[in-house]
């Protein structure tokens, strides 16, 4: 009886602490919204009015624009070429018997294990010793390098839960091992690649710390610009463009996620 | 014309095909050459960088120095700051596990439906890292949200200065944290078989005593990664010191940050990021030992 007792307090206070748990990932994230219909420039918690004011001067103010240009561009080439160069790697890692398969394993997550700001500096420093100059080069370069890591994890992870069967059907039935590849597996498996190139998408986007040392004043990607206007001149329309920010990191991902279930194989 | 490229192209898939190590470079091969030219050989040139002297211009003179490692090891601010970042890792981190094992186990172990619950965790990770740790500054700032709930329920009566503290770093920086230690955990605990700890419960065990016995040594695994994970997270947090620390929290990255685009002393950037590189690379050569590196890979 006492044991009983005990237990359904504790399962009560683990209840209490996940729900905290979900409140405290939430909250701040509702904060930005509310406080992007802020009206006055200084901000103050509740906002003393309600208003679209920093939406009209988000959808006026060019400079952002150009920088959501360039983030989305960049973007999509970084989630195309980490795309196709991850699923090669994930398919050579999870079917291929090779030696020093576990050392390339780990060199592929290397780039998600050194924090953002030293790969950052580290191929500024090595790219600048080939005289390339910064720019749009560095960040393609870069952001392929970041998201590398995650479309591999990925597509190797729907790699392992692979049924085999589907193939070894295709070659019993006399297919060669390219065209089952080309007619079986690779269909199955695109699905899988596209979530992995919406994931690797977002991470560029979202990518400030380690693109700060690769941008120049002409490849200024949106949160380069938001960090700026944080330190410089802190107003509601920095919400707005946060809240942008929160609705690509909700719907971009989600999307992902919805492909990866809905085609489970 | 076309017909001659599908025959050499066959006659090239008969090659791979005949030899599997070639087909595996063939696969591999572009990744692990994009990582070795723009991760590995960068590091090399940090290293070199790292024992070389900085011009007057800002420049890098090819004259060899230990001095750069001499000043990150004898001024005192620079130990200092490599201490603190790695003292706040170890702090968010514990933190981080001690709030996220308990959602981590719940998720794991709940019946029915939990793939929503699931994603609500994994949606902030996908949140630019600017912005989560900018919405602290909303939380924190001195009309923000904490100060006008306090001051309304009269718990004070002048607002605290919550920002530009030790206090608000770690609490943003354990907010970015949290998916990264969860995940993990949760992945190891929903792959131990149930019947584990209902036979500890039938051979009398408490609830409490089955935890303790069998789910928690079983779920190590998953708390080593997600730990790990976090601690490199945080330990190089730029970020986070430098929206919500102001002048008094400086962490590594800051310093890292300050060295190459404001003093243009590329060496001594170099030797602080090699040093932040060498810590990681021992915990992670530590943690590879304990979790394998298939458990991350999600092999069965």
């Amino acid at each position: 009886m006492r044991r009983g007792a005990l237990s359904w307090v504790g399962r009560l206070l683990i209840r209490a602490e996940v729900i905290s748990v979900y409140v405290f990932l939430y909250l701040p994230i509702l904060l930005i919204i509310v406080m992007s219909f802020h009206e006055d420039a200084v901000m103050t918690f509740p906002p003393p009015s309600i208003s679209a004011h920093w939406y009209r001067e988000f959808l006026a103010d060019e400079w952002l624009h150009a920088a959501i240009i360039n983030s989305v561009v960049l973007g999509v080439v970084a989630a195309i070429v980490s795309g196709v160069l991850g699923t090669l790697c994930a398919l050579g890692l999870v079917r291929c018997r090779f030696r020093g398969r576990s050392v390339v394993e780990r060199m592929m997550l290397a780039p998600m294990l050194i924090p953002r700001v030293i790969l950052g500096t580290a191929l500024l420093s090595f790219l600048h010793t080939l005289r390339l100059p910064r720019g749009f080069a560095y960040l393609v370069i870069g952001h392929v390098l970041i998201a590398l890591p995650y479309v591999i994890l990925v597509v190797a992870a729907a790699l392992y839960g692979f049924r085999r069967e589907l193939e070894e059907s295709a070659l019993s039935l006399g297919a060669n091992e390219i065209q089952t590849f080309l007619s079986v597996t690779l269909p199955l498996l695109m699905p899988t690649v596209v979530a992995a190139m919406l994931f690797a998408f977002t991470i560029s986007f979202q990518d400030y710390e380690a693109s700060q040392a690769w941008a120049d004043s002409r490849s200024i990607t949106l949160p380069i610009s938001i960090f700026t206007k944080i330190r410089e001149e802190l107003t509601p329309e920095v919400n707005v463009v946060a809240v942008l920010f929160v609705l690509v990191g909700v719907i971009v991902p989600s999307c992902g996620e919805w492909i990866l279930r809905r085609f489970r194989f | 014309v076309p017909r001659a490229g599908g025959r050499a192209l066959n006659r090239l898939l008969n090659v791979v095909q005949q030899h599997p190590w070639l087909s595996a470079a063939l696969l591999v091969g572009p990744a692990v050459a994009w990582v070795a030219l723009f991760a590995l050989v960068p590091s090399v040139t940090i290293l070199v960088n790292s024992f070389l002297t900085r011009s007057p211009t800002g420049g890098i003179l090819p004259i060899f120095t230990v001095s750069n490692y001499a000043r990150a090891f004898t001024r005192l601010v620079y130990p200092t700051i490599i201490w603190r970042s790695i003292l706040i890792g170890i702090e968010t981190t514990a933190i981080a596990l001690l709030i996220g094992y308990p959602v981590a186990h719940y998720l794991g172990t709940k019946k029915g439906r939990r793939s929503l619950l699931v994603l609500l965790i994994i949606i902030p990770f996908w949140t630019s890292y600017l912005i989560r740790i900018f919405a602290w500054v909303l939380v924190l700032m001195e009309r923000g949200l904490v100060n006008a709930t306090l001051v309304a329920l009269g718990v004070v009566e002048e607002p605290l200065s919550l920002l530009y503290t030790h206090f608000a770093v770690v609490l943003a920086i354990v907010y970015s944290a949290l998916p990264f230690v969860i995940l993990p955990i949760y992945a190891v605990i929903s792959g131990i078989d149930e019947r584990l700890t209902e036979a500890a419960k039938n051979l009398g065990a408490t609830d409490w005593q089955a935890f303790r016995e069998v789910t928690l040594p079983l779920s190590l695994p998953g708390v080593v990664a997600g730990g790990m994970i976090a601690f490199i997270f945080s330990m190089g947090s730029y970020l986070g010191p430098v929206i919500l620390g102001g002048k008094d929290v400086v962490m590594v990255s800051n310093t890292i940050v300050d060295f190459y685009f404001q003093f243009f002393d590329w060496p001594f950037g170099s030797a602080l990021s090699l040093i932040v590189v060498v810590v990681i690379m021992a915990l992670t050569a530590a943690v590879y030992r304990v979790a394998r590196v298939d458990t991350i890979y999600g092999r069965r």
